[in-house]
C-alpha cells in the first residue's frame, strides 16, 4: 500500500476516533459538559449508547455488512462456588423432608 | 511421603475417578483398581454405612456439582449434542482435565482445545459445536474481566499510523462458521425460564433445540463479544474489523492493522476511509480503546521484552 | 459487649449470605441488615458486574468475606494467585475478618471444589496451622477457621474433630467459625453428643457462628443449606451463645432460595437468643473465666513428636 494511501486510511481512523469519543460525550453530558444527562449503568443510558453506535455505523453504505445490531448475551451474575453439600439419593432411596 | 499427602491422593483418586451409568462410584475403577477395598484401607465404616458407602457420598458430590457448573455455562453446547451426549462428554472432559484453578469459573478454561482433540464427542456437528464453546467461553471471560479506563479525547491527538492502541481486556473476537448466537440467546432464554427443571416439557424442549440446530446451515460471521455497563452484549462486525481488531490486539501499529484488514479483501479503496472512520467512531462510542496498560508499557521498554 | 479479638472487637449482630436471587431486592428496597457474608471466590474476578453488585452493597452494608477454597488442611502449598486475589477483595471489602473452612479439596494442583474431611493426625495438625499462619500474615485480617460437615471417617484420625480443630486453633492463634448446623450434621453421621463438641471448642475463639438447614436421608444427613433452620440446631445454636456471649451469627442458605424475606425472617430467629444473652450479661461467661474451657494438648518433648495427649486449662498454656 502506497505511503500517502495508508496516511490517509490512518486519518480516517483517528478522525473516527475523535468523531466517537465526542459523541459519547454527547451522551453522557449536557452540552456544557458538566451534568450528566443520563446516568452511566441505566438502561437508558445503554440504549441511548447503541442507538448512536447503530445510526452511526449503519448510515448511507452497504459496508456495513453482518450489522444486525447488538444483542445482549447477559445471563445475569454468577455465583458457582459455595460450601452446600451436593447430594441425591443412590444409596438410600427418596430424600426425607428436613 | 507424608501420610497426609498419601491419603489425600488416595481420597481424590477415588473422588475424582467418573461414576457408573447409574451415577453411583464404580466398584472398580478403570485402572483396575478395587474402590472397595481402598475404601476400608482408609475410611471407617459406621452402623449405618460401608467405606464404599462413605466414600461414595463425597464421589457423588463432586461430579453433581462440577457438571451443575458446565450445565450453566455451556447451554449451547448441550442443546447442540443432546443431553445424553453432553454427560458423557462432561463425564470425558472432566477426567482428562480436572480443574486446575480456585474457582468454579474457569472450570471450562479449556474445553475448546480439549474438544478440539476430540472430534468423535460431537459429531457430527463438530464446527457448529466448537463455535458455541467458543462463543460461551468468550462470554465467561467477558463477563468478569477487567475493563480499563477509556481512552479520553486529549488522548487522541498523538495517535497516528505508527502508534499502536490498547483495547478492552473484556473484549473477545470471535470468527466463526456458524451464525450461533441467535440460537444461544434463544436457548438461555427458554433454560432461564424453566428453573433448571428435568420436567417433560424441558426435555421436548431441548430436543427441539437439537433439531433446530442441526437444521442451521453454516454461514461465515464475525462477533466482537464485549461489555457495555457491565452487560455482555453480542456485536456482528466485519470481517475487516475483525482482522483490524485481532491485528491491534496482537499489538500491531495502526498502520500495520490497517494494511492486516484490507489484504486480499474486496472492500474497494475508495470505500476504506470511510469504513475506517465509522469503524473506529463506533468502537470508540463503545468504550473499546483504553489507556495504555501501564505493566505492559513497562515491559516493552525492558531489553529482553 | 465486643466479643473477642478475632473478629475485630465488633458486635455484628445477625447477617445472611449475599446472594443473588435477593440482589435486585436489596438494591432497590435497601432492607435494614446487619451485615452480609459474600463467598469470597465469587468475586475474586478483574471486573464485570460481581464486583459492581458488590461495590453498590458495600456502599450501604458491612460485609464480611467467606472463602470456600483456600484449603488450609491440603497437603499442596498455599495458591499465590488465590492469595493476592483474596487480599485485593479484603482491601476492597474492608472485612473485619476473614473465613475459610477447616478441610482440604485439593492435591497436586487439582482442585476438588469440595469441603473433604481432615484425618485428624498430628501431622494434619501441624500442616494446617501453619499454612492459617500463612495466610493469615499474608492478608493482614484475622482468620478464622470453620469446622466443615462430614460424612466419612478416617482409619488413620488420633484424635476427635473437636480436639484436632482446638489444636489447629490454638496453634494458628486464629479464630473460629462455629457452624453449629456442621456440628450437628457431623455428630448425627458419625454418632456422637454435638454437645460434647460445642462444651469442648474454646469459645474466646469463635468470632463468628453459621447456621443453616440440612437434609435427612435414610442413613445420613447432607449438609444442603436447602432448609430453614432445624428445632435440634437452634438448640445447639442457644448453647453457643450461652458459651461465647452475643457473636455474629449468619445464616447460610444456598439452595432453593426463598424470597429475601424469608430468609431475612429464618436469620433474625436468631435475635432472641443474642438478646437474651446480652440481658442476662453473658458476654462469653466461659471465655473469659475459662473455668470450663480445656484444650487438647502435646506434652512438649524435645526433638520428638509426641502422640500423647493431656488436658490443661486454657489459661495454663497460654
Amino acid at each position: 500500500m502506497k505511503q500517502s494511501m495508508k496516511a490517509l486510511l490512518a486519518a480516517a481512523a483517528v478522525s473516527g476516533l475523535m468523531s466517537g469519543a465526542t459523541a459519547l460525550a454527547s451522551v453522557t453530558s449536557s452540552p456544557s459538559g458538566t451534568a450528566p444527562m443520563l446516568n452511566a449503568g441505566s438502561a437508558s443510558f445503554t440504549s441511548s449508547l447503541l442507538a448512536h453506535v447503530h445510526k452511526h455505523s449503519c448510515k448511507g453504505k452497504n459496508n456495513c455488512k453482518g450489522q444486525g445490531g447488538c444483542k445482549s448475551g447477559d445471563n445475569g451474575c454468577k455465583g458457582k462456588n459455595s460450601c452446600k453439600g451436593k447430594g441425591g439419593c443412590a444409596t438410600d432411596g427418596s430424600k426425607m423432608p428436613g | 511421603m507424608s501420610q497426609l499427602l498419601d491419603i489425600q491422593r488416595r481420597m481424590a483418586a477415588a473422588v475424582m475417578h467418573p461414576l457408573t451409568r447409574a451415577e453411583t462410584m464404580p466398584r472398580r475403577r478403570r485402572d483396575g483398581a478395587s474402590n472397595i477395598a481402598e475404601a476400608e484401607a482408609i475410611i471407617q465404616p459406621n452402623d449405618r454405612l460401608t467405606s464404599f458407602e462413605r466414600l461414595e457420598i463425597y464421589n457423588r458430590q463432586y461430579w453433581f456439582r462440577l457438571y451443575g457448573c458446565l450445565e450453566e455455562d455451556f447451554p449451547g453446547l448441550q442443546a447442540i449434542v443432546g443431553r445424553a451426549r453432553f454427560d458423557a462428554l462432561m463425564r470425558a472432559y472432566l477426567t482428562d482435565c480436572p480443574s486446575q484453578s480456585f474457582t468454579l469459573r474457569n472450570l471450562g478454561s479449556r474445553l475448546e482445545s480439549w474438544l478440539t482433540g476430540h472430534p468423535e464427542l460431537i459429531q457430527p456437528h463438530s464446527t457448529l459445536a466448537l463455535d458455541m464453546v467458543r462463543l460461551e467461553w468468550a462470554h465467561i471471560e467477558a463477563f468478569d474481566s477487567e475493563e480499563r479506563p477509556r481512552l479520553a479525547a486529549e488522548d487522541l491527538a498523538a495517535i497516528d499510523e505508527n502508534s499502536t492502541l490498547s483495547l478492552q481486556p473484556c473484549l473477545r473476537l470471535l470468527a466463526l462458521s456458524y451464525p450461533v448466537e441467535d440460537l444461544l440467546l434463544q436457548v438461555r432464554n427458554e433454560d432461564g425460564s424453566s428453573a433448571s427443571s428435568a420436567n417433560n416439557a424441558s426435555v421436548a424442549r431441548k430436543r427441539k433445540h437439537v433439531r433446530r440446530f442441526a437444521a442451521l446451515q453454516p454461514k461465515p460471521i464475525w462477533l466482537a463479544v464485549h461489555r457495555l455497563e457491565n452487560t455482555v452484549w453480542y456485536k456482528p462486525i466485519a470481517e475487516e474489523e475483525f482482522r483490524l481488531l485481532s491485528a491491534l490486539l496482537a499489538g500491531q501499529t495502526l498502520g500495520q492493522a490497517i494494511d492486516a484488514a484490507f489484504a486480499g479483501g474486496s472492500l474497494s479503496e475508495e470505500a476504506r476511509p470511510s469504513f475506517l472512520q465509522a469503524a473506529f467512531a463506533n468502537w470508540a462510542m463503545l468504550g473499546w480503546f483504553t489507556q495504555p496498560d501501564p505493566l505492559h508499557a513497562i515491559e516493552s521498554l525492558t531489553p529482553d521484552s | 459487649m465486643p466479643p473477642n479479638r478475632f473478629n475485630g472487637f465488633t458486635d455484628y449482630g445477625v447477617g445472611i449470605g449475599l446472594r443473588i436471587p435477593h440482589y435486585q431486592h436489596i438494591l432497590s428496597r435497601k432492607p435494614v441488615v446487619d451485615w452480609f457474608e459474600i463467598i469470597s471466590e465469587n468475586y475474586m474476578v478483574d471486573g464485570g458486574r460481581p464486583l459492581e453488585i458488590l461495590d453498590q452493597i458495600l456502599e450501604q452494608y458491612r460485609v464480611i468475606q467467606h472463602g470456600v477454597s483456600m484449603y488450609f488442611g491440603s497437603a499442596d502449598p498455599l495458591n499465590r494467585e488465590h492469595l493476592k486475589r483474596l487480599k485485593s477483595l479484603v482491601r476492597r471489602t474492608g472485612t473485619r475478618w476473614l473465613s475459610d473452612h477447616l478441610c482440604w479439596g485439593s492435591v497436586d494442583g487439582r482442585y476438588t471444589h469440595d469441603l473433604l474431611p481432615m484425618p485428624y493426625t498430628w501431622e494434619a495438625v501441624e500442616i494446617t496451622a501453619q499454612k492459617i499462619r500463612q495466610v493469615q500474615d499474608f492478608v493482614e485480617v484475622p482468620v478464622v477457621v470453620e469446622n466443615v460437615s462430614s460424612y466419612a471417617e478416617f482409619h488413620v484420625s488420633e484424635m476427635t474433630e473437636w480436639e484436632f480443630l482446638t489444636e489447629v486453633v490454638e496453634r494458628a492463634d486464629c479464630g473460629m467459625l462455629l457452624d453449629v448446623n456442621n456440628i450437628y450434621v457431623s455428630s448425627k453421621n458419625h454418632t456422637f453428643d454435638p454437645f460434647t463438641y460445642l462444651n469442648f471448642v474454646p469459645a474466646h475463639r469463635v468470632a463468628q457462628i453459621h447456621i443453616a438447614g440440612h437434609s435427612k436421608f435414610e442413613k445420613y444427613i447432607l449438609d444442603t443449606h436447602d432448609h430453614p433452620v432445624l428445632p435440634a440446631v437452634w438448640r445447639l445454636y442457644a448453647r453457643a451463645i450461652e458459651r461465647c456471649g452475643p457473636t455474629a451469627t449468619l445464616l447460610e442458605w444456598d439452595d432453593n432460595i426463598p424470597t429475601f424475606d424469608e430468609v431475612h425472617a429464618e436469620a433474625l430467629k436468631a435475635t432472641k437468643f443474642l438478646k437474651s444473652a446480652a440481658s442476662a450479661g453473658l458476654a462469653g461467661i466461659e471465655s473469659s473465666s475459662n473455668e470450663n474451657a480445656v484444650i487438647l494438648s502435646e506434652v512438649p518433648r524435645s526433638g520428638t513428636k509426641s502422640k500423647d495427649l493431656h488436658l490443661a486449662e486454657v489459661g495454663a498454656t497460654r
